[in-house]
């Protein structure tokens, strides 16, 4: 597999990837006319919660009409063959996001709806995608997975750089970085070793310096004072959370998957470098291998240009855009084209099989961003979409609208409600929609 | 520089005058009066300005200390003239300064009585220094992005302990790079063929020569390849035809592949047959040209080596193109490119010879069954005593050769050593710096660092890598706490190349040079800087080349470090040279230049600084002031408050509205001039230097002259980069002091607080009658109870919940 004559580019060797990734559930592992729901083979909801930064021009998002006959907006636009399975919710506002200094907190914040304290070390709230793969991902080898497109902290002078480079944190106090080289993750996902002797090989050998290092670190903790102590408990626990992670690929297997190359690195054009992390969270469904992903499509403040798409403004200044029409216009180009990555993403969902449905079918993913008139530094109302119909728990195909003030935390606890993930409250939150 | 000279020596002479003699003419009444009379206006207990009220502190010199906190932050923006705020009556110079000077003065004669070194939580290796390790250990070159994830930074550095956390994401690539790492280091003949890509790092063309490559040859790039094992290998390179696209294959083209200089290939593309061919048969001659880049096989030894893909040269005559050339100094154009090459292998491999990496840690080899276990316990203990930064604990070895054991349990020695090395690099002892306290020690208590730990902050400070075997030999016998041989190190260590981590490390984060990467010039403003035309590179490679040279010189050279303001020379190649206007500077190389223009001299004039300063498409004087006062001054500004409008570009009647008349907005609003006042004319004395640091004489979208003339907070009247430049180092302890504090954060791992700040003022001041030469402030610096003390923290006292950090 990994001798090839002939150079194949990335594209190709991913669809590869897609053909030869054994499927979780392929049909045959299920006996024939049982009740889904009573086989151990029941889907699982799949959560994802796709960010943006600069928020989108909400004139060009939101689409006029409520309901069913909702119209779509040149932003969502690209979105269109997931209509059925789109839910588009107006009218939020996240009061933990809003600051003086937005772009140093949104992202951080966008999950968690807890304002931050104003101090360099990171402390808000724990985020729903982490709540999530408590739940989802205690029994799969990868509680969740972190991805960026970009590397480099936002920072700020009251708020540090905690929350400008991640949307996930695992508790309050501890964001959790995210990779934006595609390599990387192939190599963390399927992990190293040529072979599956090799792999097995290399994954005893993990084993054995795993448990001599933990026995290091406890003698270091005991020559260290109180402060000190906890950093190395978070060596520890780190110990304990890959030994388990190997258990778990030890007793289940990684399904007979058949690897493939991985990707080269980070690709030169933006456009690959998105469909190769979205084709990677898509791979991570598909094998089972996590059921919670975040994934920062561009961080905050970003400087990227879309030379793709011709427009050469850099990003955030482009999205001040004093509404100026023609400023306007590009950057509704911008964030029609992440849309339209998005759909990408989308389709290979949907062409999935898994169970009795598609994995789009079992997922629930949030399309959105932190922020609304990126002008105004706006928080309120945000653009947020859902996709997937969640294990038919979201009925899908509408466009809600909420009164001015509801809290961006409900539409989060809904969708864990949706995904059976029991949490009563999360930052301002005040229930749950029954409309979703 | 002589004229240097004598303006430092004045600088320090209004120093003096500002701390001690003038202070003296001033009681401590006057001083009260003037904060009365000019800062309690805003600042007092009904409007809060800033949740300040100086009316409710204690007006007695002896009250000061228990203020300091709030003291300090006062004292600093008086320095830095962002208070009393611009459009506001204001003291005189000689009062502001006078009061300063006093205040300090108290604050210092406290501190001096107790000592403060704070606390720097357990430090873990972060990326950089990790590569640097593994370079030191295993004589191997890694790309620190292959192996780790990205460390956070806090407070503009990547090694600030609190936030370098251990996550299972991290533990995992750190697991998996101990294991890459070991498996290189030892070499591995059983290694299955594996293909490893590599691109060329610059993005730009390639028709000139590259640095560091043969003479004779243009364009293409070079790699530290690791082969794991003695055998045969393959080459493949990116695709050069393209189907009805015979760019670039008008002209004959000799690519030639070498490893360790030697040729192991050489084949020609292009020309009128190859044209012919893809014009009239279409893909089945792209396929067979391209062929001839694909499966190049070719021997190598084990070990590291470098591998170039690279074209012959042709002279520009015999090239065809252009007669005047787009590029400077000539060159060849439409010619191929190597953008991305891949080595493949092993196949067929014949052992593992002796590798650099090898001969650095197998100094024995076991003949016999029976030599296997001491060579083992030889190899392993010294890695593990260098990884380690100390003596080994007893049992520790036998704990480390169990992984030996297991290693080579139905393997081999090699397999056995490769096991040993890998659990050493995945273990706490190496990822830690523990400065553990004294026995008896409690929270509360100062205790000094011991001579090991010491040896490891010296290291990391300033090499950013282990202590060598001489640092390591000298604080096993207990020598380093010996002022006068930790100067000696601190000398010894500042001439080793290793130092040149100062300024790669240290000083690109001071100035803030990783922001480069993120801004793309647009081509369309910019052509002369566009990073994906045709006709340059990309400018930015040799921005930073430059600032790394030139702070490497002041540094490792041992000069007065005002000289990174003043320095009449820089380090340039053609194409900087080119744009900075300078006409006789040839070829890819950097050498020292004499700079003809003063307006280019020190940081404000290299265009690396001015780039980062700037957007993509434009300048922007309001970032280049917050730089200024950022790095230069120390004295930042606050954040803009909310509901911020962007500039406007264009009046509604379509007029083009130049910088300065977009920055004239800023003061119709007296909340927005009380930074601006103090940024604007700062940014717009450079507005000569566009957005990409070239000069220029007019504003090009607006067409009007560009106007540096500004005004600065303490009333100077400035024109343009050489009046700023001089304004800014007039008292050249203010530029000392920003660069010892940005120094100190990056010696010690923590973020410097205001009951550092004495401190901070002393090793200004000692460096001051030294001239401020740079061996001088790293001495002081790492004789300062920061850098060798700690102070146990009382757990509810602990550092990390202190929310308002001085980080000047």
């Amino acid at each position: 597999m990994f001798i090839t004559k002939k150079h194949l580019n990335r594209r190709t060797v991913l669809r590869g990837v897609g053909a030869s990734v054994a499927l979780p559930l392929l049909d045959a592992m299920i006996p024939a006319s049982t009740a889904l729901a009573a086989t151990a083979a029941k889907p699982a909801p799949r959560m994802g919660f796709v960010y943006f930064p600069h928020g989108a021009v909400m004139q060009q998002w939101s689409p006029a009409v409520t309901g069913k006959e909702f119209e779509l907006t040149k932003i969502l636009e690209p979105a269109a063959k997931h209509r059925a399975s789109m839910t588009i919710v107006s009218g939020l506002r996240n009061r933990g996001g809003e600051s003086n200094t937005p772009h140093a907190i949104i992202a951080g914040t966008w999950l968690g709806c807890v304002a931050p304290a104003v101090s360099h070390d990171p402390k808000a709230g724990t985020t729903v995608d982490q709540m999530a793969a408590r739940l989802l991902g205690a029994d799969t080898a990868f509680p969740s997975l972190e991805l960026s497109t970009e590397g480099g902290a936002v920072c700020d002078p009251a708020y540090g750089c905690s929350y400008g480079h991640t949307v996930a944190f695992r508790s309050p106090t501890q964001p959790l970085p995210m990779e934006f080289n595609p390599r990387k993750v192939f190599y963390r996902l399927f992990g190293q070793g040529d072979t599956a002797d090799e792999r097995n090989a290399i994954t005893s050998e993990t084993g054995s310096i795993l448990d001599a290092v933990a026995l290091d670190a406890q003698a270091l903790q005991k020559r260290l004072g109180a402060s000190d102590q906890a950093a190395v408990a978070d060596y520890l626990d780190s110990v304990r959370e890959i030994e388990r992670r190997i258990q778990k690929i030890k007793s289940e297997g990684m399904g007979g998957v058949q690897l493939p190359d991985a990707p080269v690195g980070i690709p030169a054009s933006f456009e690959e470098h998105l469909k190769l992390q979205f084709d990677m969270i898509a791979l991570a469904y598909q094998a089972n291998l996590t059921r919670v992903a975040t994934f920062m499509m561009a961080r905050e403040v970003s400087m990227r240009t879309y030379n793709n798409l011709g427009v050469s403004d850099a990003f955030h200044p482009l999205s001040h855009h004093q509404e100026n029409p023609a400023k306007i216009e590009k950057l509704v180009k911008v964030q029609n084209f992440h849309t339209k990555m998005f759909t990408g993403f989308l389709d290979k969902l949907a062409a999935t099989p898994d169970g009795d449905g598609s994995l789009l079918d079992h997922s629930i993913i949030l399309f959105g961003s932190n922020m609304s008139n990126s002008d105004r530094h706006n928080n309120d109302p945000l653009p947020s979409a859902v996709f997937g119909k969640g294990c038919g728990k979201i009925k899908g195909g509408q466009h809600l609208k909420y009164p001015q003030n509801t809290p961006h935390a409900n539409l989060l606890l809904t969708l864990l409600d949706r995904a059976g993930v029991p949490v009563e409250k999360i930052g301002d939150s005040t229930g749950t929609f029954a409309e979703v | 520089m002589t004229s240097n000279g004598t303006r430092i020596a004045l600088g320090l002479l209004v120093a003096l005058a500002v701390t001690g003699v003038q202070s003296a003419t001033r009681t401590p009444e006057a001083h009260w009066a003037m904060v009365d009379k000019y800062c309690v206006e805003c600042h007092n207990t009904t409007d809060w300005a800033g949740k300040l009220a100086l009316d409710a502190l204690d007006h007695s010199e002896a009250a000061i200390p228990a203020e300091a906190e709030t003291w300090e932050k006062v004292v600093r923006r008086m320095r830095g003239r962002l208070m009393p705020p611009p459009g506001e009556p204001r003291p005189a110079n000689e009062d502001l300064d006078s009061f300063v000077g006093w205040m300090e003065g108290r604050i210092d004669e406290a501190a001096a009585k107790q000592v403060q070194p704070g606390y720097v939580p357990l430090h873990r290796l972060n990326r950089r220094e990790y590569t640097n390790a593994v370079r030191y250990l295993f004589n191997l070159e890694f790309d620190p992005t292959s192996l780790l994830p990205q460390d956070d930074l806090s407070d503009g550095f990547d090694n600030v302990a609190k936030v370098l956390q251990v996550s299972p994401t991290f533990l995992d690539q750190y697991l998996s790079a101990a294991r890459n790492v070991a498996v290189q280091a030892v070499g591995n003949p059983a290694s299955r063929p594996v293909g490893t890509p590599y691109s060329n790092p610059s993005g730009g063309p390639q028709h000139n020569h590259v640095e560091g490559l043969p003479l004779g040859t243009r364009g293409g790039f070079a790699v530290e390849h690791i082969f794991p094992a003695d055998g045969e290998y393959e080459l493949n390179i990116n695709d050069m035809a393209h189907a009805l696209w015979v760019e670039g294959m008008e002209f004959e083209n000799s690519l030639i592949a070498m490893v360790d200089g030697v040729k192991v290939y050489e084949v020609k593309l292009g020309g009128d047959e190859d044209q012919k061919a893809i014009d009239q048969k279409g893909d089945p001659s792209v396929d067979a040209i391209n062929k001839r880049l694909k499966n190049i096989r070719f021997q190598a030894k084990a070990g590291q080596h470098r591998v170039v893909v690279t074209f012959r040269a042709r002279t520009f005559a015999e090239s065809d193109g252009r007669l005047a050339a787009l590029v400077p100094g000539g060159g060849e154009e439409r010619v191929l490119k190597v953008n991305n090459f891949e080595i493949r292998g092993p196949f067929r491999t014949d052992g593992v010879s002796n590798t650099a990496s090898r001969s650095r840690n197998f100094t024995c080899y076991p003949q016999t069954a029976a030599e296997e276990k001491p060579c083992a316990e030889k190899i392993v203990a010294t890695i593990a005593r260098r990884a380690f930064r100390r003596p080994l604990r007893s049992g520790e070895l036998a704990n480390l050769l169990q992984a030996y054991t297991t290693g080579r349990t139905g393997r081999n020695f090699d397999e056995g050593v490769r096991s040993a090395v890998t659990r050493i690099l995945a273990s706490p002892d190496f990822l830690y710096r523990p400065e553990t306290a004294p026995s008896g020690k409690t929270a509360g208590d100062v205790f000094s660092l011991d001579d090991l730990q010491l040896a490891s902050r010296l290291s990391f400070f300033m090499w950013s890598s282990l202590p060598d075997d001489e640092l390591l030999e000298v604080a096993a016998a207990g020598k380093l706490t010996d002022d006068a041989v930790l100067a000696q190190q601190v000398r010894r260590m500042l001439a080793d190349p290793r130092a040149q981590s100062l300024a790669r490390d240290f000083a690109f984060q001071w100035l803030g040079m990783g922001k480069l990467a993120d801004i793309e010039p647009d081509p369309n403003i910019f052509p002369y800087a566009a990073v994906h035309r045709d006709i340059d590179g990309d400018l930015r490679e040799d921005f930073r080349e430059e600032i790394r040279q030139f702070v490497d010189a002041v540094f490792r050279g041992n000069r007065n470090v005002v000289e990174l303001m003043t320095a009449d020379y820089s380090f340039l190649n053609e194409r900087l040279a080119v744009h900075y206007g300078i006409r006789d500077v040839k070829g890819s190389g950097f050498r020292r230049v004499q700079l003809p223009d003063p307006v280019r001299y020190g940081l404000l004039g290299k265009a690396g600084v001015l780039m980062v300063s700037s957007y993509p498409n434009r300048t922007a004087p309001v970032l280049r002031g917050a730089w200024i006062l950022d790095n230069i001054t120390g004295t930042p500004p606050t954040p803009p408050p909310p509901g911020v409008e962007a500039l406007k570009e264009i009046l509604p009647g379509g007029k083009i509205l130049s910088m300065r008349e977009q920055m004239a907005a800023h003061a119709h609003n007296k909340s927005c001039f009380s930074c601006h006042g103090v940024m604007d004319p700062m940014g717009l004395a450079l507005e000569n230097f566009d957005g990409v640091g070239r000069w220029r004489e007019k504003d090009r979208l607006a067409e009007t002259r560009i106007d540096a003339a500004g005004v600065l907070p303490d009333g100077a009247k400035v024109n343009g980069p050489i009046d700023l430049r001089n304004a800014l180092i007039k008292n050249p302890d203010q530029f000392v002091r920003t660069l010892v504090t940005k120094l100190m954060i990056y010696a010690t791992g923590r973020p410097m607080e205001w009951e550092d700040m004495p401190t901070i003022r002393g090793i200004v001041k000692k460096s001051a009658q030294d001239d401020y030469r740079f061996a001088t402030l790293l001495t002081e610096i790492v004789k300062s109870p920061p850098f060798r003390m700690k102070q146990i923290p009382v757990e509810a006292n602990l550092p990390a919940i202190r929310q308002a950090a001085v980080t000047q």
